[in-house]
């Protein structure tokens, strides 16, 4: 049941702007998706992406031009444009069944009556509902409310699939079932989708590509790997992942490397493009908790290496979160399997932290806050 | 939550003593067997109620009333959601204000409402007609339509229009699908209070009365110059309809909805 | 923010509420009309002699005098026997409340003519009041209850109880349950929560209604009409009387136009009122 391959650029995003009174709510979004591809919309609450999505529905007016299956969508209307669209709070029928609300779009279509009870139950069938066509939407809970809503846009085959926080109204366990059971729906389908979440972990999990959205701006768009390990400014490694942070100096420039100074706090090696730092600049780098590798060994692997006091330790089931001091006074994160050797470790220990040199971002700018940050040179991945 | 005490309770009885008991009497009297209007009844008879059917007035007046309120109910639901669609999903200027003078019949006094219309007509050579009672009869009504819709239509989720349109139907299907479906106690509940408001409407309907008159306004005039109990006969089937309606609005859309 | 279809420009609203003006045209014309008339004499001259003649007449006064009066002592009373009522619908169980909402709005939909007629039946000479006490022997003559004033007055009472009952009960149901709860918890007597806690809460509900009655009392005509017999007629009935036994339009329109104003000066003191209120209670 695969959507036929529409044009290579599925979806086509033309400096889209959108002005919500003298807000601009959405400034100059631009980007392309590919057939059969998932997009997630991701930010903090009010940057846009809600107000994104619906303007690709017709929902809301826009400058710029949206391109859905290779058509301009310029003079489109909603209920023409083909999209199907799972509300955040599923927007089912109160007085119809599921089969007629599933059924719905079929019937706008013009389909025959057979046709629309032959494909209604194989839509039931694949999202996992089979007999339910004659049950009314308030006996259903809340999870398979959601199926019978992915059902009704999926059922009409259409070129593009919106979801708008689909997974937000669920529980945790939840969630992360229909996570998996999503994904496994869009690949049997092949439908191009695109759905805006504010949880980094729904996107990283499901997307084939990221859009991180910002006070109306995209920040980055890529891939999930690309966006976590190489983002494209401050804000974007902040806001996906945790990550700790410092400023340093750079103190060594080597053929495949380069080595930070943390003032007060010890050394960071960084695999770096040559030539992208010079001796003596500024930079702000960020690791992630989980790259960081705690030693109680007091030994300064090959030149690098931050000496730290062990200060805290909170037990999270599949991990362990270790906060160190810095010599300097800076707090940091670590991530840490639940291992024995680390388990003996006291508090106010004295341990090393090091990381993969790869592994570390680096921006050249030390500029603060939220703003963008120059794409820096960072090391590939 | 703190259940009333002793004094509230007792109040209350008295009150539902002071409700019932005048309509009970009525009942009772109806069934009068002579033409003194007595309580307790002596005898029984039904001989008023057959007076009621056979009065020609009683029966022209009861059609005519109905038929006003059908169309007046008709309208004034017409109207009233086409005012609480602009009203709920709109936002302009000076809403506020529109809201206020929807509601503006209801700040006057009936008999300046009957009077004013009176001589409005007067001017424009309407005064015998149904046009212009009619027209009195909506703009009675109009703003109970209005009110009742508009909450039914705060209450209702627009993404469902949304949804409805997204997947195919343009807003004038979503609408009548979707939205006109699940308003649908509102709509009750909207036609209810025009009908009963409009069927009962005595003060401002006698200006406007000509040869063809309300009920109202017949059971009035008899009840002003004859004595016997063919008023009570007609009152107690008036309450056993508007008990039927009352029992209705329960059963169909629950009187919380009606209660505004 | 809640999704919303596209708004076009605001000329589709003003399209939808074209109906809705066009009805409310005519009502404010019918309006204007009257207070034309109000103020035309014959020659087509203006003058404000009809208003001169009202005003300066003790015997139209009257009307009016009598008028307040009555809604001003009846509107209390509504209020002592609504207040209650709308209490214990708003604390009851559900069957009982159920009840009691469906007696309520049975009286409210029935016609003011029917409930008016029935009074007649109980205050007369022969009814329900006088008959048993004539036959106990307490009185040796029926209490007039007809006729005159206190007939008009009970029926004022009794008539617009719903329109009490309605606006409290509505504001009383929607008060925190949790607040008298905290009050009960701080040692506050039953008497002193509702004195302290519940009434001031209730006061919105409690002005609606009490504006309500009084204009209802005010503008009243069934009722004096009725149960009055032309002994105590109140200003609504003068004006049906100018307007349609006399015939002197302009005179009728007159007073019409004075009644409008004493009410919507009331509707506009109350909504102040209510302001001042929702502000000190912010």
């Amino acid at each position: 049941m695969t959507v036929p391959a529409a044009s290579s650029q599925a979806v086509r995003l033309d400096r889209v702007t959108v002005h919500y009174r003298e807000i601009v709510a959405v400034q100059n979004v631009s980007l392309t998706l590919a057939a059969g591809e998932i997009l997630a919309l991701l930010g903090p609450s009010g940057c846009g992406k809600t107000t994104l999505l619906r303007s690709i529905a017709g929902f809301v007016p826009h400058s710029g031009e949206i391109h859905v299956g290779g058509k301009p969508m310029a003079r489109v209307a909603s209920h023409r444009r083909n999209i199907g669209m799972v509300f955040q709070d599923y927007a089912l029928f109160p007085h119809m069944t599921v089969a007629q609300n599933v059924g719905f779009g079929l019937k706008m279509r013009g389909l025959s009556r057979a046709a629309i009870v032959s494909q209604v139950g194989e839509m039931l069938a694949l999202v996992g509902l089979e007999g339910f066509q004659e049950r009314m939407v308030r006996q259903l809970s809340g999870g398979q409310q959601q199926r019978v809503a992915l059902a009704r846009a999926l059922v009409i085959k259409p070129a593009l699939l919106l979801l708008d926080e689909p997974l937000s109204a669920l529980d945790k366990k939840l969630r992360e079932e229909m996570r998996g059971e999503l994904k496994r729906i869009q690949r049997l389908t092949g439908v191009t989708t695109i759905f805006v979440t504010h949880d980094q972990d729904e996107a990283l999990a499901l997307a084939d590509r990221l859009a991180l959205m910002h006070r109306g701006t995209l920040l980055q768009f890529g891939g999930p790997e690309e966006v976590y390990r190489r983002p494209a400014g401050h804000f974007v490694a902040e806001f996906l992942g945790a990550a700790n942070r410092a400023s340093a100096a750079c103190r060594e420039v080597g053929p495949d490397f380069t080595l930070l100074e943390l003032p007060g706090a010890g050394l960071i090696k960084t695999a770096i493009r040559p030539a992208e730092v010079s001796v003596g600049q500024s930079v702000v780098l960020y690791v992630r908790p989980e790259q960081i590798r705690v030693t109680s060994e007091d030994v300064r692997d090959q030149g690098q290496g931050l000496p730290a006091t062990l200060v805290g330790r909170t037990y999270l089931g599949r991990h362990r979160e270790l906060t160190l001091r810095l010599r300097n006074g800076a707090h940091w994160m670590a991530h840490v399997a639940d291992d024995d050797a680390l388990s003996k470790l006291k508090i106010g220990a004295t341990v090393v932290l090091q990381t993969d040199p790869a592994r570390v971002i680096v921006f050249g700018d030390a500029e603060d806050g939220a703003s963008q940050g120059r794409p820096a040179p960072v090391s590939p991945a | 939550m703190r259940s009333a005490g002793w004094f509230a309770r007792c109040m209350t009885a008295f009150v539902v003593v002071c409700m019932l008991v005048p309509l009970l009497v009525v009942i009772a009297a109806s069934f009068n067997d002579s033409s003194e209007v007595v309580f307790p009844p002596k005898g029984f008879s039904l001989k008023w109620y057959a007076n009621v059917f056979e009065r020609e007035r009683f029966l022209k007046s009861f059609q005519f009333s109905l038929l006003l309120a059908v169309i007046a109910t008709l309208l004034s639901l017409a109207i009233g959601l086409l005012c609480a669609i602009a009203l709920v999903r709109y936002s302009f200027t000076g809403r506020d204000a529109v809201s206020t003078f929807l509601n503006s019949p209801l700040m006057v006094p009936q008999v300046v409402l009957g009077m004013a219309l009176l001589i409005l007509l007067s001017q424009v050579g309407l005064v015998s007609s149904l046009l212009g009672l009619g027209l009195l009869h909506v703009i009675l009504t109009l703003p109970y339509t209005v009110r009742v819709l508009s909450a039914a239509l705060v209450r209702f989720p627009v993404s469902l229009e949304e949804a409805a349109v997204i997947h195919g139907a343009n807003r004038l299907s979503a609408f009548m699908l979707v939205t006109i479906p699940c308003i649908k106690p509102g709509l009750v509940a909207a036609a209810i209070f025009a009908f009963v408001t409009s069927f009962d409407n005595f003060t401002a309907s006698q200006f406007l009365v000509w040869d063809r008159t309300t009920l109202p306004v017949e059971i009035f005039a008899y009840a002003v110059t004859e004595t016997d109990p063919t008023v009570c006969a007609i009152s107690t089937l008036l309450i056993i309809a508007t008990i039927v309606v009352v029992v209705f609005a329960e059963r169909s859309v629950g009187l919380e909805t009606v209660t505004e | 923010m809640g999704y919303a279809i596209p708004k076009e420009r605001n000329g589709m609203a003003l399209l939808l509420l074209l109906p809705g003006a066009l009805v409310i045209g005519v009502f404010l014309g019918a309006l204007a009309i009257t207070g034309a008339t109000s103020v035309l004499d014959p020659q087509g001259d203006w003058s404000l002699r009809q208003y001169a003649r009202f005003l300066s007449d003790s015997f139209y006064l009257n009307f009016l005098g009598r008028s307040f009066r009555v809604a001003a002592y009846c509107t209390p009373i509504t209020l002592l026997l609504g207040y209650p009522f709308a209490y214990v619908m708003a604390r009851s169980s559900p069957p009982v409340r159920l009840t009691l909402t469906l007696i309520l709005v049975v009286q409210f939909f029935t016609s003011y003519i029917v409930r008016t007629y029935a009074l007649i039946l109980v205050l007369g000479n022969n009814g329900i009041i006088n008959r048993p006490l004539l036959s106990l022997g307490i009185i040796d003559r029926p209490i007039p209850l007809l006729f005159n004033e206190v007939g008009v007055a009970i029926a004022l009472v009794l008539v617009p109880l719903p329109f009490m009952i309605f606006p409290i009960y509505s504001v009383l149901k929607n008060i925190e349950p949790n607040l008298e709860s905290a009050a009960a918890s701080l040692g506050a007597s039953r008497f002193k929560i509702f004195l302290y806690v519940t009434l001031p809460l209730s006061l919105p509900g409690v002005l609606a209604g009490v504006v309500l009655v009084f204009l209802f009392d005010l503008t009243a005509y069934i009722m004096p009409g009725m149960l009055g017999g032309g002994y105590f007629n109140m200003i609504a009935n003068l004006i049906q009387e100018q307007a349609m036994a006399v015939l002197d339009k302009r005179f009728a329109s007159a007073i019409s136009i004075i009644l409008l104003i004493i009410t919507l000066l009331t509707l506009f003191v109350i909504h102040v009122l209510g302001s001042r209120l929702r502000g000190a209670s912010a």
